[in-house]
């Protein structure tokens, strides 16, 4: 019987779905045939019908609409190897060991989408990818990551995009290294409100989008290309060795990736600029 | 015999003059955000929000 929030609980979860993003499958169970149906359709390119190892489970243990948790505010933090995961709208917690986690939260698409994105951040951190606030397509087998703040125009690029390009996400992208880096889909999508496709390719170039008068790119040095990569890369863990190998990270990614800032009008000509 | 040559109003001797000590000030620290924490599902509006709980469009 694990113990969740200081309170042994048994295990009434009987209906499951593995959300596999990233090549990190998650089996989400859950007491909740409609909350499974959600799911299903929130996650649709990304449920994994034939998944039988996912990486671990996540318990949803389903309450009424209020106030989960203490703050607003996210906190993530480690204690004894559990992870323990907390917005107002939920609370969550991991045992990496254990391979289980559990979410307390109401009957919403956002609490576990939230709590997803957060995990996947972690386990991204311990291998050297991480989570990118930034659109990402594929052109030609390669994949190109167009990144800014909200506003900065990852779904208008995405709207833009020609015939030729799949959509990887419009809104957050993922990132992980092996020989080299690679760009994958993600069903968390922006104003587009439509997933990406659940591929991926290796990454050509980073792009830091600004609006200007006109199309123009031109390289960043590598510094400012850390920088900006930092500012947008999704963290969340009060965790300095967790920190300090997202700065790694970073580091490593401007050393082997070209990174250009790309000034642009709203206008599909700004993809002629696009390897 | 004692010459006292005097300073030129243009060009004080640094040597000669009292030095004016700065006042203290203490030393700012700059603040800039390093990673991205608003990009979650509902993170920009309180999350316990009707609007955003049922919203199912937002990101």
């Amino acid at each position: 019987m694990p113990a969740i929030f200081g309170v042994a609980r048994s295990t009434t979860a009987t209906y499951e779905v593995a959300i596999d993003i990233g090549g990190m499958p998650i089996r989400v169970r859950t007491a909740s045939r409609p909350f499974r149906r959600m799911l299903e359709a929130r996650y649709a390119g990304f449920v994994n019908r034939s998944c039988p190892e996912p990486l671990f489970e996540l318990e949803v243990d389903l309450v009424p609409p209020g106030r989960v948790a203490g703050g607003g505010d996210v906190r993530v933090r480690q204690e004894s190897g559990r992870w323990s995961i907390e917005r107002g709208d939920f609370r969550a917690e991991w045992e990496p060991a254990l391979r289980r986690g559990w979410v307390r939260q109401s009957p919403n698409p956002h609490s576990i989408d939230s709590t997803l994105r957060i995990v996947h951040t972690l386990l991204l951190a311990l291998e050297g990818g991480f989570l990118v606030h930034a659109a990402s397509a594929v052109r030609d087998g390669r994949a190109v990551l167009f990144v800014g703040p909200s506003g900065a125009g990852k779904t208008t690029i995405a709207r833009l995009a020609p015939e030729n390009v799949t959509l990887l996400t419009d809104e957050i992208s993922y990132v992980r290294l092996a020989k080299e880096y690679r760009a994958f889909g993600t069903p968390f999508t922006g104003e587009l409100g439509r997933p990406g496709a659940n591929s991926s390719a290796p990454i050509e170039a980073l792009y830091v989008l600004e609006k200007d008068r006109g199309n123009r790119l031109e390289p960043m040095r590598v510094a400012d290309g850390v920088r900006a990569l930092l500012a947008n890369i999704l963290f969340f863990a009060q965790d300095p060795d967790l920190v300090t190998r997202v700065f790694q990270s970073a580091c490593e990614f401007v050393a082997r990736v070209p990174v250009y800032r790309l000034g642009f009008v709203p206008d599909a000509t700004v993809w002629e600029l696009i390897r | 015999m004692k010459t006292n040559k005097p300073s030129s109003p243009e060009r004080p001797d640094p040597s000669n003059q009292p030095v004016a000590k700065k006042p203290y000030q203490k030393p700012a620290f700059r603040y800039q955000r390093v990673f991205e924490t608003m990009a979650l599902s509902c993170g920009k509006i309180d999350p316990t929000q009707g609007q955003c709980q049922f919203n199912t469009k937002n990101s």
